[in-house]
């Protein structure tokens, strides 16, 4: 399984580079003296296994390193990002952000292969497209609720049922940030075979559950309304976001805030109550604000409540910034170690991280080093 | 006297330094490596609490001999042997090296390295019978008891025979 894998995933590679280069599959079969364009289509394809002699001519036809097309990580051709991040932030910052954060998804693909943990060929989808209703959103956010037991307050075991009952990884990250306090919120990456769900550990816990909300609506509709690569997290920017976005945020509130778990956490004779409602944003792990446009929109409050609650700080909360990545991919990557599948020292390049910051990170998930210093 | 060639890749190559075996090792064998090793033990991160500063006239003064590596040795090995692509690059100019020269695993020896992928990969390949230990090397080499306790535990031998027979029982991997 893992040599047919090599083959494709080498196929990708041989691809991107091709049309990176601006070749065609006639001009690369001359080059690497294949008698027709078939044969690179094959190799493209992973159904024909490269030889070594034609893996070096390619990497000089092509002008790129072996390990490109070697490397076990690598997701360039393959992976596409959308980011969630501060207009402020520079292009070229994010550009160098995703390739450690491909690195860290190619990681996680190669450990899930590793482990035969096969992506389930019936991907779950929203059944959505762009023409879609902001009320066809809210109750797909709301059946989804129900389908995936996420109870009164869905925050709490979102993640691990995205993880679980999806298939779709979630990793708490460190991104970057700048002095001015630019910086990533969270990204939806996708794979042919895989999505995968990037968040900022170090958000404020109720951005980031809304974040991780919203990331799973494109994670679930990416194939009928693939997002930009880039969108605003902006508060200011949100009147102008684009539809799909604002599709996003109407799912990722009805799924946060349910109007069963309304129903129960608000005594309706406290209804313009600001403190009560502040409250039951607090257990829900919102922000006041968003639960002042949920019930605004469910026209449970008018324009006076929405705007005193919109004004209410948040209250803190015990649950403490998650441990980095997850305890899932952390467990993968130590067995590797360990059985020795994977270098620790590989593991520690991928990671962008030196072999110490790979003990510290086991001995935060609780686990011994799977390796000697 | 003939001095067996012995092929070492970084981690030894910097635990040798740190533990002071490095001279009397090349003494007594005719230690080689490959560019890629040579390279990543003169750039380690100094900034590391664990960084090991390494002469670099010291290290090529007792080398028999460094091998350059180039892209149809790595193609060879990696496309033959698909267990080596979890490898660090050290470790893979290495056995990259050896497997083109078709050296083992007859009479050489090839010393393992502080994770247990390279040990992995090396028995895959089936050389696990070539590999030694730090520990073996600096004994025979003469040097103290001093220098030989200081070496970590995976350099010993007791440490490669643990790993070396739970691959053999397929415990690992």
């Amino acid at each position: 399984m893992f040599e047919n894998l090599s083959q494709k995933l080498i196929g990708y590679r041989v691809k991107a580079a091709r049309e990176s280069a601006g070749w065609t599959q006639d001009r690369l079969a001359e080059a690497m003296g294949l008698k027709d364009r078939q044969s690179v289509s094959d190799i493209e394809n992973g159904k024909r296994a490269l030889k070594p002699d034609e893996l070096v001519l390619l990497s000089d036809a092509l002008d790129r390193e072996l390990a490109y097309f070697l490397d076990l990580f690598q997701v360039a051709g393959e992976a596409q990002f959308s980011w969630r991040a501060s207009p402020g932030l520079a292009e070229d910052s994010l550009d160098g952000f995703e390739l450690r954060a491909g690195q860290w998804i190619g990681l996680l693909r190669w450990l899930r292969e590793k482990e035969q943990n096969r992506p389930n060929p019936l991907k779950h989808a929203l059944r959505l497209t762009a023409q879609s209703s902001y009320e066809d959103a809210i109750a797909r956010a709301e059946s989804l609720v129900e389908a995936l037991d996420l109870g009164i307050v869905p925050a709490e075991r979102l993640a691990e049922k995205i993880e679980q009952d999806l298939d779709i990884p979630v990793l708490y990250v460190d991104t970057i940030e700048t002095p001015d306090g630019d910086s990533i919120s969270g990204a939806t990456c996708h794979l042919q075979d895989m999505g995968v769900i990037l968040i900022n550990r170090s958000e404020p816990e109720a951005r980031r559950f809304f974040d991780l909300a919203h990331e799973l609506f494109h994670a679930l509709t990416w194939d009928a309304m693939k997002p930009d690569h880039r969108e605003s997290n902006s508060v200011e920017d949100r009147a102008k976001i684009k539809r799909v976005e604002q599709l996003a945020n109407n799912f990722a509130a009805a799924l946060l805030m349910p109007q069963a778990s309304l129903v129960n956490l608000i005594d309706r004779r406290r209804i313009d109550d600001t403190d009560h409602l502040a409250g039951v944003a607090a257990q829900l792990h919102v922000a006041p604000v968003a639960l002042a446009w949920r019930l605004f929109n469910l026209k449970w409050l008018g324009v006076e409540t929405r705007n005193a609650l919109a004004q209410e700080h948040q209250r803190p909360t015990a649950t403490g910034t998650p441990k980095r990545f997850s305890p899932s991919f952390v467990d993968m990557l130590h067995r590797s170690i360990d059985k020795g599948h994977l270098s620790a020292r590989k593991a520690a390049k991928a990671m962008g991280a030196s072999l110490t910051q790979l003990v510290d990170l086991f001995a935060e998930h609780s686990l011994p080093a799977p390796f000697e210093l | 006297m003939v001095k067996t060639r012995v092929f070492i890749d970084t981690n030894i190559l910097i635990e040798a330094f740190r533990t002071g075996c490095w001279t009397a090792i090349c003494n007594k064998f005719a230690i080689e490596t490959v560019d890629k090793c040579v390279e990543e033990a003169l750039t380690g991160n100094p900034e590391d609490p664990g960084h090991i500063h390494i002469d670099g006239d010291v290290l090529l003064e007792g080398l028999a001999a460094r091998h350059e590596v180039g892209n149809r040795e790595l193609a060879n090995l990696v496309l033959s042997h698909p267990s080596c692509h979890g490898l660090d690059d050290g470790e893979l100019h290495l056995l990259a090296w050896l497997h083109t020269q078709n050296l083992l695993p007859d009479a050489l020896v090839l010393l393992s390295t502080a994770d247990k992928a390279a040990i992995v990969a090396t028995g895959n390949i089936g050389w696990l019978d070539s590999l030694t230990s730090l520990e073996h090397l600096a004994q025979e080499s003469g040097v103290t008891h001093g220098q030989v306790n200081a070496l970590a535990r995976h350099y010993r031998a007791d440490w490669l025979n643990e790993i070396r027979l739970k691959i053999r029982l397929g415990v690992i991997p």
